[in-house]
Protein backbone atom coordinates (compact mmCIF):
# COMPACT_ATOMS: atom_id res chain seq x y z
CA UNK A 1 0.00 0.00 0.00
CA UNK A 2 2.60 2.10 0.86
CA UNK A 3 5.00 1.34 -1.48
CA UNK A 4 2.05 2.42 -4.34
CA UNK A 5 1.32 5.36 -3.01
CA UNK A 6 5.20 6.10 -3.25
CA UNK A 7 4.94 5.19 -7.09
CA UNK A 8 2.03 7.53 -7.40
CA UNK A 9 4.04 10.24 -5.97
CA UNK A 10 7.05 10.09 -8.03
CA UNK A 11 5.05 9.69 -11.12
CA UNK A 12 3.73 12.99 -10.40
CA UNK A 13 6.33 14.78 -9.47
CA UNK A 14 8.38 13.18 -12.53
CA UNK A 15 5.26 14.37 -14.76
CA UNK A 16 5.52 18.03 -13.33
CA UNK A 17 9.18 18.19 -14.21
CA UNK A 18 8.28 17.28 -17.47
CA UNK A 19 6.18 19.99 -17.36
CA UNK A 20 8.12 22.34 -16.18
CA UNK A 21 10.86 21.60 -18.60
CA UNK A 22 8.83 21.66 -21.49
CA UNK A 23 7.72 25.28 -20.72
CA UNK A 24 11.23 26.10 -20.00
CA UNK A 25 12.06 25.77 -23.70
CA UNK A 26 8.73 26.66 -25.16
CA UNK A 27 8.48 30.29 -23.72
CA UNK A 28 11.41 32.47 -21.91
CA UNK A 29 10.29 33.41 -18.67
CA UNK A 30 10.22 37.04 -19.70
CA UNK A 31 7.37 36.53 -22.48
CA UNK A 32 4.49 34.03 -21.11
CA UNK A 33 2.52 33.49 -24.06
CA UNK A 34 -0.12 31.33 -21.90
CA UNK A 35 -3.51 33.56 -22.08
CA UNK A 36 -5.30 34.16 -19.02
CA UNK A 37 -8.48 34.98 -17.86
CA UNK A 38 -7.93 39.10 -17.28
CA UNK A 39 -6.29 39.29 -20.50
CA UNK A 40 -9.67 38.40 -22.19
CA UNK A 41 -11.24 40.85 -20.00
CA UNK A 42 -9.19 43.11 -20.44
CA UNK A 43 -9.67 42.48 -24.25
CA UNK A 44 -13.55 42.68 -23.82
CA UNK A 45 -13.22 45.76 -21.49
CA UNK A 46 -11.00 46.97 -24.25
CA UNK A 47 -14.01 46.59 -27.25
CA UNK A 48 -16.04 48.73 -24.92
CA UNK A 49 -13.17 51.73 -24.76
CA UNK A 50 -13.58 51.54 -29.18
CA UNK A 51 -17.58 52.30 -28.47
CA UNK A 52 -17.31 55.03 -26.70
CA UNK A 53 -14.32 56.41 -29.30
CA UNK A 54 -16.92 55.66 -32.11
CA UNK A 55 -19.38 57.64 -30.08
CA UNK A 56 -17.54 60.67 -29.40
CA UNK A 57 -15.11 60.80 -32.73
CA UNK A 58 -18.93 60.47 -34.37
CA UNK A 59 -20.03 63.65 -32.66
CA UNK A 60 -16.98 65.25 -33.94
CA UNK A 61 -17.92 64.17 -37.70
CA UNK A 62 -20.96 66.00 -37.20
CA UNK A 63 -19.85 69.18 -36.30
CA UNK A 64 -16.55 69.48 -38.03
CA UNK A 65 -14.85 67.66 -41.14
CA UNK A 66 -13.64 63.80 -41.44
CA UNK A 67 -10.43 65.34 -41.57
CA UNK A 68 -11.16 67.10 -38.26
CA UNK A 69 -13.02 64.15 -36.58
CA UNK A 70 -9.48 62.42 -36.91
CA UNK A 71 -7.05 64.45 -36.51
CA UNK A 72 -8.49 66.33 -32.84
CA UNK A 73 -8.58 62.98 -31.25
CA UNK A 74 -5.29 62.09 -32.57
CA UNK A 75 -4.08 65.51 -31.21
CA UNK A 76 -5.49 65.28 -27.52
CA UNK A 77 -4.21 61.34 -27.96
CA UNK A 78 -0.60 62.42 -28.11
CA UNK A 79 -0.75 65.29 -25.51
CA UNK A 80 -2.47 62.30 -23.08
CA UNK A 81 -0.17 60.37 -24.11
CA UNK A 82 2.91 62.13 -23.20
CA UNK A 83 1.23 63.01 -19.71
CA UNK A 84 1.13 59.82 -18.80
CA UNK A 85 4.69 58.71 -19.91
CA UNK A 86 5.81 61.91 -18.04
CA UNK A 87 3.97 60.99 -14.62
CA UNK A 88 4.28 56.98 -14.78
CA UNK A 89 7.86 56.44 -16.65
CA UNK A 90 7.61 53.21 -17.31
CA UNK A 91 10.89 51.22 -17.92
CA UNK A 92 11.53 49.98 -21.42
CA UNK A 93 11.88 46.20 -21.46
CA UNK A 94 14.86 46.00 -23.84
CA UNK A 95 17.88 48.23 -24.08
CA UNK A 96 18.42 47.66 -27.76
CA UNK A 97 16.48 50.19 -30.08
CA UNK A 98 13.72 48.91 -32.04
CA UNK A 99 13.97 48.44 -35.88
CA UNK A 100 12.33 51.98 -37.45
CA UNK A 101 9.09 50.42 -38.97
CA UNK A 102 8.10 49.57 -35.27
CA UNK A 103 7.10 53.39 -35.35
CA UNK A 104 4.89 53.56 -38.57
CA UNK A 105 1.81 51.92 -36.97
CA UNK A 106 -0.02 54.82 -37.02
CA UNK A 107 0.26 55.38 -40.51
CA UNK A 108 -1.61 52.57 -40.84
CA UNK A 109 -4.46 53.39 -38.64
CA UNK A 110 -4.64 56.68 -39.96
CA UNK A 111 -5.04 55.05 -43.57
CA UNK A 112 -7.41 53.29 -42.32
CA UNK A 113 -9.50 55.75 -41.13
CA UNK A 114 -9.65 57.93 -44.58
CA UNK A 115 -10.43 54.32 -46.47
CA UNK A 116 -13.52 53.85 -44.03
CA UNK A 117 -14.94 57.27 -45.02
CA UNK A 118 -14.37 56.86 -48.36
CA UNK A 119 -16.74 53.55 -48.36
CA UNK A 120 -19.17 54.76 -45.86
CA UNK A 121 -20.97 56.87 -48.47
CA UNK A 122 -20.90 54.41 -51.11
CA UNK A 123 -23.76 51.88 -51.67
CA UNK A 124 -21.67 49.56 -48.58
CA UNK A 125 -22.95 52.41 -46.05
CA UNK A 126 -22.16 51.89 -42.55
CA UNK A 127 -22.65 48.67 -41.47
CA UNK A 128 -21.17 46.79 -45.10
CA UNK A 129 -17.98 49.18 -44.07
CA UNK A 130 -18.10 47.61 -40.71
CA UNK A 131 -18.83 43.95 -41.60
CA UNK A 132 -16.37 43.73 -44.55
CA UNK A 133 -13.89 45.93 -41.96
CA UNK A 134 -14.06 42.50 -39.83
CA UNK A 135 -13.95 39.91 -42.12
CA UNK A 136 -10.67 41.39 -43.28
CA UNK A 137 -9.34 42.19 -39.92
CA UNK A 138 -9.72 38.38 -38.74
CA UNK A 139 -8.05 36.80 -42.14
CA UNK A 140 -5.28 38.79 -41.69
CA UNK A 141 -5.19 38.02 -37.85
CA UNK A 142 -5.31 34.53 -38.10
CA UNK A 143 -2.67 34.64 -41.22
CA UNK A 144 -0.13 36.83 -38.49
CA UNK A 145 -0.72 34.44 -36.07
CA UNK A 146 0.04 31.38 -37.98
CA UNK A 147 3.56 32.67 -39.47
CA UNK A 148 4.38 34.53 -36.55
CA UNK A 149 4.85 38.37 -38.29
CA UNK A 150 6.65 41.39 -37.35
CA UNK A 151 8.63 39.13 -34.63
CA UNK A 152 5.37 38.53 -32.62
CA UNK A 153 5.05 35.07 -30.48
CA UNK A 154 3.28 32.65 -33.45
CA UNK A 155 0.31 30.76 -32.28
CA UNK A 156 -1.65 27.79 -34.25
CA UNK A 157 -5.09 28.45 -33.69
CA UNK A 158 -7.02 25.43 -32.79
CA UNK A 159 -10.69 24.09 -33.68
CA UNK A 160 -11.75 25.81 -30.64
CA UNK A 161 -10.61 29.01 -31.93
CA UNK A 162 -12.38 28.37 -35.15
CA UNK A 163 -15.19 27.68 -33.52
CA UNK A 164 -15.47 30.53 -31.16
CA UNK A 165 -14.45 33.10 -34.39
CA UNK A 166 -17.04 31.76 -36.26
CA UNK A 167 -19.80 32.67 -33.31
CA UNK A 168 -18.55 35.88 -32.78
CA UNK A 169 -18.72 36.49 -36.19
CA UNK A 170 -22.09 35.07 -36.89
CA UNK A 171 -23.53 37.51 -33.88
CA UNK A 172 -21.77 40.51 -34.76
CA UNK A 173 -23.11 40.53 -38.81
CA UNK A 174 -27.05 39.66 -36.95
CA UNK A 175 -26.15 42.92 -35.19
CA UNK A 176 -24.55 45.27 -37.56
CA UNK A 177 -27.52 44.23 -40.43
CA UNK A 178 -30.59 43.41 -37.68
CA UNK A 179 -29.66 45.45 -34.61
CA UNK A 180 -30.68 48.57 -35.69
CA UNK A 181 -28.99 51.61 -34.17
CA UNK A 182 -24.82 52.10 -33.75
CA UNK B 1 -18.49 48.13 -55.88
CA UNK B 2 -15.76 45.74 -55.99
CA UNK B 3 -13.38 48.44 -55.41
CA UNK B 4 -14.99 49.89 -52.42
CA UNK B 5 -15.51 46.29 -50.86
CA UNK B 6 -12.18 45.91 -51.21
CA UNK B 7 -11.15 49.04 -50.21
CA UNK B 8 -13.17 48.17 -47.02
CA UNK B 9 -11.36 44.66 -46.35
CA UNK B 10 -8.16 46.61 -46.60
CA UNK B 11 -9.32 48.94 -43.73
CA UNK B 12 -10.00 46.00 -41.48
CA UNK B 13 -6.57 44.62 -42.93
CA UNK B 14 -4.67 47.87 -41.90
CA UNK B 15 -6.18 47.74 -38.33
CA UNK B 16 -4.78 44.45 -37.75
CA UNK B 17 -1.52 45.46 -39.09
CA UNK B 18 -1.14 48.42 -37.14
CA UNK B 19 -1.88 46.99 -34.27
CA UNK B 20 1.15 43.71 -35.20
CA UNK B 21 3.45 46.97 -35.37
CA UNK B 22 2.02 48.10 -31.98
CA UNK B 23 2.45 45.21 -30.52
CA UNK B 24 6.31 44.99 -31.92
CA UNK B 25 7.35 47.96 -30.83
CA UNK B 26 6.09 47.56 -27.11
CA UNK B 27 7.80 43.78 -27.13
CA UNK B 28 11.10 46.73 -27.47
CA UNK B 29 9.20 49.87 -25.31
CA UNK B 30 6.25 49.56 -23.58
CA UNK B 31 3.00 49.98 -24.60
CA UNK B 32 2.40 53.13 -23.04
CA UNK B 33 5.18 54.47 -25.75
CA UNK B 34 4.06 52.24 -28.33
CA UNK B 35 0.85 54.01 -28.46
CA UNK B 36 2.08 57.21 -27.93
CA UNK B 37 4.48 56.97 -30.99
CA UNK B 38 1.14 55.76 -32.79
CA UNK B 39 -0.44 58.89 -32.07
CA UNK B 40 2.04 61.46 -32.91
CA UNK B 41 2.92 59.22 -35.97
CA UNK B 42 -0.93 59.62 -37.26
CA UNK B 43 -1.27 62.87 -35.94
CA UNK B 44 1.71 63.88 -38.72
CA UNK B 45 0.50 61.62 -41.42
CA UNK B 46 -3.30 63.62 -40.78
CA UNK B 47 -1.94 66.63 -41.03
CA UNK B 48 0.13 66.50 -44.12
CA UNK B 49 -3.02 64.99 -45.82
CA UNK B 50 -5.25 67.69 -44.11
CA UNK B 51 -2.78 70.06 -45.82
CA UNK B 52 -2.86 68.37 -49.34
CA UNK B 53 -6.47 68.09 -49.79
CA UNK B 54 -7.71 70.79 -47.50
CA UNK B 55 -11.12 71.40 -45.09
CA UNK B 56 -9.53 70.55 -42.14
CA UNK B 57 -12.16 73.13 -40.26
CA UNK B 58 -14.69 73.22 -42.69
CA UNK B 59 -18.31 73.51 -40.31
CA UNK B 60 -19.15 74.48 -37.12
CA UNK B 61 -16.73 72.24 -35.01
CA UNK B 62 -16.56 74.93 -32.02
CA UNK B 63 -19.98 73.60 -31.77
CA UNK B 64 -19.21 70.67 -30.79
CA UNK B 65 -19.44 69.42 -27.18
CA UNK B 66 -16.58 68.96 -24.54
CA UNK B 67 -16.99 65.41 -24.37
CA UNK B 68 -16.97 64.75 -27.91
CA UNK B 69 -13.10 65.52 -26.98
CA UNK B 70 -12.18 62.56 -24.96
CA UNK B 71 -12.25 60.25 -27.83
CA UNK B 72 -8.40 61.28 -27.94
CA UNK B 73 -7.31 59.93 -24.46
CA UNK B 74 -9.70 56.65 -24.70
CA UNK B 75 -7.66 56.06 -27.75
CA UNK B 76 -4.48 56.35 -25.90
CA UNK B 77 -6.09 53.49 -23.81
CA UNK B 78 -7.09 51.33 -26.58
CA UNK B 79 -4.29 51.01 -28.49
CA UNK B 80 -1.84 50.98 -25.66
CA UNK B 81 -4.32 47.51 -24.36
CA UNK B 82 -4.05 46.20 -28.27
CA UNK B 83 -0.58 46.47 -27.95
CA UNK B 84 -0.32 44.47 -24.70
CA UNK B 85 -2.72 42.24 -25.73
CA UNK B 86 -1.34 41.02 -28.96
CA UNK B 87 1.38 39.66 -27.57
CA UNK B 88 -0.65 37.75 -24.95
CA UNK B 89 -3.20 36.15 -26.46
CA UNK B 90 -2.48 36.80 -30.55
CA UNK B 91 -4.03 38.78 -33.15
CA UNK B 92 -6.89 36.63 -33.78
CA UNK B 93 -8.16 36.49 -30.83
CA UNK B 94 -7.24 40.18 -29.58
CA UNK B 95 -9.28 40.95 -32.73
CA UNK B 96 -11.95 38.66 -31.78
CA UNK B 97 -12.66 39.90 -28.27
CA UNK B 98 -12.06 43.60 -29.42
CA UNK B 99 -15.40 42.41 -31.87
CA UNK B 100 -17.52 40.95 -29.06
CA UNK B 101 -16.99 44.26 -26.81
CA UNK B 102 -17.24 46.73 -29.34
CA UNK B 103 -20.76 44.79 -30.19
CA UNK B 104 -22.26 43.75 -26.79
CA UNK B 105 -21.38 47.54 -25.21
CA UNK B 106 -22.80 48.79 -28.36
CA UNK B 107 -26.16 47.17 -27.84
CA UNK B 108 -25.92 48.46 -24.32
CA UNK B 109 -25.55 51.85 -25.79
CA UNK B 110 -28.60 51.75 -28.36
CA UNK B 111 -30.64 50.58 -25.53
CA UNK B 112 -29.34 53.12 -23.06
CA UNK B 113 -29.98 55.90 -25.46
CA UNK B 114 -33.35 54.50 -26.63
CA UNK B 115 -32.29 53.80 -30.58
CA UNK B 116 -35.27 51.85 -31.91
CA UNK B 117 -34.41 48.27 -33.27
CA UNK B 118 -35.02 44.40 -33.18
CA UNK B 119 -34.91 43.04 -29.97
CA UNK B 120 -34.87 39.10 -31.39
CA UNK B 121 -31.93 39.76 -33.75
CA UNK B 122 -30.20 41.73 -30.52
CA UNK B 123 -31.02 39.13 -28.24
CA UNK B 124 -29.49 36.48 -30.66
CA UNK B 125 -26.71 38.31 -31.58
CA UNK B 126 -25.66 38.52 -28.13
CA UNK B 127 -26.09 35.19 -27.33
CA UNK B 128 -24.14 33.91 -29.86
CA UNK B 129 -21.23 36.40 -29.21
CA UNK B 130 -21.15 35.30 -25.75
CA UNK B 131 -20.75 31.61 -27.24
CA UNK B 132 -17.86 32.52 -28.74
CA UNK B 133 -16.13 33.96 -25.52
CA UNK B 134 -17.27 31.21 -23.60
CA UNK B 135 -15.65 28.58 -26.46
CA UNK B 136 -12.47 30.76 -27.01
CA UNK B 137 -12.27 31.15 -23.51
CA UNK B 138 -11.79 27.73 -22.47
CA UNK B 139 -7.62 27.20 -23.20
CA UNK B 140 -6.50 24.74 -25.53
CA UNK B 141 -3.63 23.02 -23.82
CA UNK B 142 -1.97 21.39 -26.79
CA UNK B 143 -1.87 24.88 -28.30
CA UNK B 144 1.71 24.94 -30.84
CA UNK B 145 3.39 28.46 -29.93
CA UNK B 146 7.03 29.70 -30.43
CA UNK B 147 8.46 33.03 -28.56
CA UNK B 148 8.83 35.84 -30.95
CA UNK B 149 11.28 38.83 -30.81
CA UNK B 150 13.67 37.89 -27.95
CA UNK B 151 15.33 41.17 -26.96
CA UNK B 152 18.53 39.52 -25.68
CA UNK B 153 18.76 37.60 -29.92
CA UNK B 154 19.34 40.02 -31.98
CA UNK B 155 17.20 39.28 -34.82
CA UNK B 156 17.94 40.59 -38.20
CA UNK B 157 14.72 42.95 -38.56
CA UNK B 158 15.11 44.45 -42.77
CA UNK B 159 11.53 43.90 -44.59
CA UNK B 160 12.96 41.08 -46.58
CA UNK B 161 14.12 39.24 -43.46
CA UNK B 162 10.71 39.86 -41.84
CA UNK B 163 9.37 38.34 -44.84
CA UNK B 164 11.50 35.47 -44.67
CA UNK B 165 10.96 34.79 -41.39
CA UNK B 166 7.33 34.71 -41.85
CA UNK B 167 7.72 31.94 -44.53
CA UNK B 168 9.75 29.87 -42.47
CA UNK B 169 8.00 30.30 -39.24
CA UNK B 170 10.98 31.25 -37.35
CA UNK B 171 12.61 34.61 -36.42
CA UNK B 172 16.51 33.96 -37.99
CA UNK B 173 19.90 35.85 -37.46
CA UNK B 174 21.32 36.52 -40.59
CA UNK B 175 24.16 34.68 -39.57
CA UNK B 176 21.93 31.27 -39.40
CA UNK B 177 20.26 32.76 -42.36
CA UNK B 178 23.34 32.40 -44.58
CA UNK B 179 24.78 29.15 -42.92
CA UNK B 180 21.40 27.51 -44.17
CA UNK B 181 21.86 28.72 -47.68
CA UNK B 182 25.53 27.96 -47.17
CA UNK B 183 24.51 24.08 -45.83
CA UNK B 184 21.89 23.94 -48.62
CA UNK B 185 24.48 24.69 -51.43
CA UNK B 186 27.04 22.65 -49.96
CA UNK B 187 24.69 19.81 -50.10
CA UNK B 188 23.94 20.81 -53.81
CA UNK B 189 27.45 20.14 -54.92
CA UNK B 190 26.99 16.17 -53.50
CA UNK B 191 24.04 15.33 -55.79
CA UNK B 192 24.53 13.76 -58.97
CA UNK B 193 22.18 15.83 -61.68
CA UNK B 194 21.97 19.00 -61.02
CA UNK B 195 18.57 20.59 -61.27
CA UNK B 196 16.68 17.65 -59.86
CA UNK B 197 19.40 17.32 -57.41
CA UNK B 198 18.59 20.74 -56.52
CA UNK B 199 14.40 20.14 -55.48
CA UNK B 200 15.31 16.73 -53.67
CA UNK B 201 18.01 18.59 -51.86
CA UNK B 202 16.09 21.09 -50.59
CA UNK B 203 13.39 19.19 -49.93
CA UNK B 204 15.57 16.56 -47.32
CA UNK B 205 17.48 20.04 -46.34
CA UNK B 206 14.31 21.27 -45.29
CA UNK B 207 12.94 18.49 -43.86
CA UNK B 208 16.11 18.21 -41.09
CA UNK B 209 16.17 21.55 -41.23
CA UNK B 210 12.43 21.68 -39.19
CA UNK B 211 13.57 18.91 -37.47
CA UNK B 212 16.62 19.86 -35.90
CA UNK B 213 15.01 23.17 -34.74
CA UNK B 214 11.91 22.20 -33.30
CA UNK B 215 9.74 24.10 -36.30
CA UNK B 216 5.79 23.88 -35.36
CA UNK B 217 5.47 22.88 -39.01
CA UNK B 218 7.50 21.48 -41.71
CA UNK B 219 8.37 21.74 -45.77
CA UNK B 220 6.91 25.32 -45.98
CA UNK B 221 10.95 26.90 -46.43
CA UNK B 222 10.56 24.54 -49.53
CA UNK B 223 10.23 26.75 -52.18
CA UNK B 224 12.29 29.12 -50.86
CA UNK B 225 15.27 27.64 -50.08
CA UNK B 226 15.05 25.53 -53.87
CA UNK B 227 14.75 29.39 -55.22
CA UNK B 228 18.02 29.80 -53.04
CA UNK B 229 20.04 26.68 -54.28
CA UNK B 230 18.49 27.54 -57.78
CA UNK B 231 20.11 31.02 -57.66
CA UNK B 232 23.55 29.93 -56.18
CA UNK B 233 24.17 26.94 -59.16
CA UNK B 234 27.53 27.91 -58.33
CA UNK B 235 27.43 26.87 -54.46
CA UNK B 236 28.81 28.95 -51.39
CA UNK B 237 32.55 28.25 -50.98
CA UNK B 238 32.54 27.06 -47.64
CA UNK B 239 34.87 28.82 -44.92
Amino acid sequence: MARSVKYKVTGQTRFKSICTHRAKHDRPAHMDTQPRLFHFIAAFGAGGLLTLMVLFNGTLAVYGSLFFASWVPHLTGTIAALAILLVLRPKRAATTRPPLWTYLGGVSGAITVMLTSATINTALALSGTIALGLAGQVIFSLFADMRGLFGLPQRMPTRQDYVSLSLILTGSIILIFFGGGT
Amino acid sequence: MIIFGTLAVLAGILVSLSRQINGRLALSTTAMESSFWNHIVGLGFITIAALIFGGLFAGTPQASPWWAYLGGPIGVIFIAAGSWLIAKIGAAQTAMLIIAGQMISGVVLDIAMGTAGNTWARVIGVGLILAGMWVGQRQAANRRTSEGYRPEKRCNETPLAILGNGILRRPMSKRRLSQFVRTAALRTKRSLSYDTGIAAMSYSFCRSFNKDHKSPTSMNAFPLVALAQWLCRRPLSPT
